[in-house]
């Protein structure tokens, strides 16, 4: 009850101001009487004891202030006060104003656009109930986490109720929805039974997929999204129960799921989702989708109720060690046997989903918020230095307002508030920016022509990310020249006026000026070596010359509708037809096919048995067609390609990379030796196993995975050598001697032609290679961006405090001119200040760069995180851009006018 | 004269609150009525008196009303509220309690 009166007499205060203020001035005149009376009664005239009345009572207004005080209105009014205060004085100097709120807006809009990126790609919970409670399974072997699980282990798993209240698999999958010959390609995805369940989600209309739409022979079933509900539905009830084709089979939607909720691979928005069983009778040429050495689907769950995550961890590992034993068969490759036995599993929280984005983008991501966050601490050490050479012009307002009685803190407070109201204004432009930014910067992050599918718009925890670092910056750019502006008496401030002695030189200023050196160098550093880093793999030799390639992938059985033996003999006459249709268009100099494509974040790998003996390691293999060294301009250094006639049937054949031969065959002749690889995994039909090879060629080494792993053995397989019922993808690869674009279109002429209804696509092989460092270019990008913008900053920042110092100095310089100093010693002694404080500014860098550099390490490629050539060129940088930054100033001073400058004052 | 920064912290709003106790009173009757009772050895300045009244009201205390005073003007008079009752007693006993082991202290032989 007490704190309801309280509130109410508060907001009286608040609401009925102009009655309170009357009250206040009734009761104190009435107090004034009082005593007025008193004196006159003790015999004073009228008018003198008036006066000694009012010498009794004192200064009036201060006491009446203590009274709004203590009513807690005071506050509310004077910052009204001071914020109409602060608008006026940022009104009356605008240029002041917009440089400020700019720099401000910009430090503030580049957070914001790369922490909304960060929020909804690595931050954000999964649109379920309770999110904390869900855990991703990951199997450790030998210390490296795996998230990716077979069919068979998710079922295993989740039958350990004891364990996991629910558990669910999944994997996106693209399908083929609509009749024949006019199917649309709809992202989606394929989970197990318990996947829903476990994320317990209400579905917005019908049900959601259960573990009895998951056994063998289910009816197939499919659940779609809000938006796939909204754009082929218009929202329509009835779509529940409606059948569609997928994959041309008959398929009944059942369910919609929430609105928001676009599946839990984060990044890979899901319209459809159908059960894992369900694949079996989708794709019959898939027979071991859901075999257990398919390791494709991610497992989030929920675990038991009452069990910490510790308890979880711990029974789960029990539970695995039988489990894992089960998946061990004779035909486990020796490798897979040994990491089931020797697994264990971690759950880590599931909460925000899974997606293969984070790995990739995380730690670019979290280095450009700190590159970003180095930005606007240079940006408010300008604004710092900015407010204090302006409080130094307001000395005397403010000496005079300290003279006739306004508290310290009063001014203080005042002078925060205008800080404040710059932050404020330069938020909201930062917003604004942001919203501008992160949409830029998605595009630009992204490696395709689409931006990433991410929703990185405002929200509320982005807002409040936004609200928290205006703060920290006003705090930061504020509070330093509020206190000491008035921490000189009124009496001092008034008596040297305008007029600055010697020994104000801006101290405060002069260390914000070395910082922001130091954190230009730190960032310039860490620009140039994003820069060195894409130059040093841009100029690596992949070993193949992918400049005027084209290459068009095709799912040839999907495109054909292929199946069966006769199938296969389509899908096989296909590619050796389009071979040779290809090769006789004009503007094409040759033209191959295989199955992968080097830098390509696809490849085939297996171990390899030479001399009987299995490498360690997995190599890459490629099933190419005769004329790819050709096509790739990849040297043949011994023995011969591939012929049409490796199909097969007669000895089967491989050719091999010289690495491969140095690091296999030492010494040996590798000609005619044979290899062994057990390319199709383990098939229980044994007949394509422990295939002999006789090596018929060498070539030149190539980089197959990615330019910073460098060159690797390599074997190459004929593709027509490949079983037919395993062929179906396959890239053309076609080396074009006129213009890219024009044979793109042929070639794509002739491929549609055979594929009526298949879109056709040609892209770059340069693409390609360029996408695979598209990374670095981004970091080098945006890295050399913010770092020119630090540049300049600082550069402002200099320029500012020396232009500064010169003003107040102005009749210092012209006293020493007038005694005899020339103007080049006045410019050297400007210019040496200014030189100092770039000076221990570079010290302070070099040593955060030293100290930031773990952190770069493993985004660098060819050069260490100290090279000394990056660090000497910032550097000269940096001096270069302090030289010019301090020259002016310097010049000015040196022409100062003795006479001028000494009458001024 | 007793300045009320030379009074004990808190003690100048125990001698308001019992000041108003009794009757409704005015600021300028409660200072008055003060020095009266401490035979003018205590003096309330008003610019500390006026802020402590609208701190009591604005604690929930004490309430206020403007009414006729004896003079026949208006003015602002100042009266218990419930809580300010039991705050007054919870403030007499504490002062009791002090003064009393403040007197044992400074009167020991």
């Amino acid at each position: 009850m007490r704190q309801f009166d309280k509130l109410r007499l508060r907001l009286r205060s608040l609401l009925h101001r102009r009655a309170i203020e009357r009250e206040l001035d009734d009761e104190i005149h009435f107090h004034l009487d009082q005593l007025v009376e008193e004196e006159i009664a003790a015999g004073l005239s009228p008018s003198e004891a008036r006066n000694s009345a009012l010498r009794k009572m004192g200064t009036l207004s201060q006491w009446q202030e203590r009274c709004r005080d203590v009513r807690g209105v005071s506050v509310i009014d004077d910052l009204i006060r001071d914020l109409h205060y602060a608008g006026r004085s940022l009104r009356h100097n605008p240029g002041f104003g917009s440089v400020a709120v700019l720099s401000i807006a910009l430090g503030i809009g580049a957070n914001t656009a790369i922490f909304s990126i960060i929020e909804a790609l690595l931050l954000r919970s999964l649109p379920v109930p309770n999110p904390r409670e869900l855990v991703q399974l990951n199997m450790v072997v030998n210390g490296t986490p795996n998230d990716s699980f077979s069919y068979p282990e998710i079922t295993a798993l989740a039958q350990r109720t004891d364990v996991f209240r629910n558990l669910g698999g999944f994997s996106g999958n693209s399908y083929a929805v609509g009749p024949a010959g006019a199917t649309e390609r709809t992202p989606g995805a394929r989970v197990s039974g318990g996947f829903f369940p476990a994320l317990e989600l209400r579905p917005q209309e019908g049900r959601l997929l259960g573990p009895e739409d998951d056994e063998p022979g289910a009816p197939l079933v499919a659940v779609i999204s809000d938006g796939y509900w909204e754009r082929s539905f218009h929202r329509d009830p009835l779509a529940i129960g409606k059948t569609i084709l997928v994959e041309g089979l008959p398929t009944e939607i059942v369910g919609v799921t929430p609105a928001g909720f676009t599946g839990a691979n984060v990044g890979d928005p899901t319209d459809l989702t159908m059960t894992f069983q369900a694949m079996l009778r989708l794709y019959p040429d898939r027979p071991t989708e859901l075999a257990a050495n398919n390791h494709h689907n991610r497992i989030l769950a929920r675990p038991a109720a009452g069990l910490t995550l510790e308890q979880a961890t711990a029974r789960l590992n029990v539970v695995w060690s039988a489990i894992a034993e089960t998946f061990v068969t004779p035909q486990t490759p020796p490798k897979r046997r040994e990491a089931l036995l020797k697994s264990s599993l971690t759950l880590t929280s599931g909460a925000t989903g899974w997606t293969p984005l984070r790995g990739q983008y995380a730690k670019p991501l979290y280095l450009l918020l700190a590159i970003t966050g180095l930005v606007l601490l240079i940006a408010c050490a300008n604004v710092a230095s900015l407010l204090l050479a302006r409080c130094t012009a307001r000395r005397r307002e403010i000496a005079v307002r300290l003279a006739i009685g306004a508290g310290r803190e009063r001014i203080v407070r005042q002078l925060l508030v205008e800080s404040f109201l710059l932050v404020a204004i330069g938020a909201v432009l930062g917003v604004g920016f942001a919203q501008f930014g992160s949409h830029l910067l998605l595009r630009l992050v992204s490696p395709g022509p689409k931006p990433l599918p991410i929703d990185a718009g405002l929200n509320m925890t982005v807002l409040l990310f936004t609200a928290a670092v205006a703060v920290l910056t006003g705090l930061l750019f504020g509070v330093a020249p509020a206190f000491r502006a008035t921490a000189t008496g009124p009496g001092d401030a008034l008596k040297s006026g305008g007029r600055s002695i010697a020994g104000t030189r801006g101290g405060v200023a002069q260390v914000l000026v070395t910082l922001q050196v130091a954190l230009s160098l730190l960032l310039l550093v860490g620009a140039g070596l994003f820069i060195r880093t894409l130059w040093n793999l841009k100029s690596i030799d992949p070993g193949f010359r992918h400049e005027g390639v084209l290459m068009f992938d095709l799912d040839v059985r999907r495109a054909l509708h292929a199946t069966g033996p006769a199938g296969d003999a389509q899908v096989s006459a296909f590619f050796r037809d389009s071979l040779s249709a290809i090769r006789q268009q004009t503007g094409v100099a040759s033209v191959s096919l295989s199955n992968y494509t080097p830098i390509s974040g696809g490849y085939w790998s297996l171990p390899v048995i030479v001399n009987g003996k299995s490498t360690e390691a997995d190599l890459p293999f490629y099933g190419i067609a005769p004329g790819y060294f050709a096509t790739l301009q990849i040297p043949l250094t011994a023995g011969r390609d591939f012929t049409m006639r490796d199909d097969g049937s007669g000895q089967r054949v491989a050719i091999v990379n010289e690495e491969f031969v140095r690091r296999f065959m030492s010494g040996e002749h590798a000609l005619g030796q044979r290899i062994s690889a057990d390319w199709l995994g383990p098939d229980p039909n044994a007949a394509h196993r422990g295939q002999n090879m006789e090596i018929v060629g060498i070539v030149g080494n190539i980089i197959p995975y990615s330019l910073r792993q460098g060159i690797r053995p390599c074997v190459f397989v004929p593709f027509f050598q490949l079983p037919t019922n395993r062929m179906s993808f396959g890239t053309f690869e076609v080396r074009a001697t006129g213009s890219l674009s024009a044979v793109g279109s042929v070639v794509s002429g002739v491929l549609s032609h055979a594929l009526p209804g298949t879109v056709i696509q040609a892209r770059g092989f340069s693409d390609q290679v360029d996408a695979s460092i598209h990374g670095e270019m981004l970091m080098a990008q945006l890295a050399g961006f913010f770092s020119a913008l630090a540049l300049v900053l600082a550069a402002v920042g200099l320029y500012g405090l020396l232009a500064y110092l010169v003003t107040q100095r102005t009749g210092e310089i012209g006293i020493r001119m007038a005694l005899g100093a020339q103007r080049q010693q006045v410019l050297w002694a400007v210019l040496d200040g200014a030189l100092r404080r770039v000076f221990f500014g570079v010290l302070l860098g070099l040593a955060s760069t030293w100290w930031a550099s773990r952190f770069l390490r493993t985004l660098l490629f060819g050069l260490n995180p100290m090279d000394p050539l990056t660090i000497a060129a910032a550097v000269v940088l940096l001096g270069a851009a302090a030289l010019v930054a301090g020259f002016l100033p310097a010049h000015r001073a040196s022409r100062v006018d003795p006479i001028v400058a000494l009458r001024c004052d | 004269m007793a300045k009320p920064t030379d009074l004990v912290q808190g003690t100048l709003d125990l001698l308001i609150l019992k000041t108003i106790a009794l009757e409704p009173k005015h600021g300028w009757a409660i200072a008055k009525r003060i020095q009266q009772v401490s035979r003018e050895a205590l003096q309330i300045q008003q610019g500390s008196l006026y802020p402590a009244l609208h701190r009591l009201e604005q604690q929930g205390w004490i309430k206020s009303e403007w009414r006729r005073g004896e003079s026949g003007r208006m003015a602002k008079f100042y009266s218990l509220t419930r809580a300010g009752r039991s705050q007054f007693e919870r403030e007499l006993a504490n002062w009791k309690r002090l003064s009393s082991a403040i007197n044992l202290v400074v009167q020991e032989a």
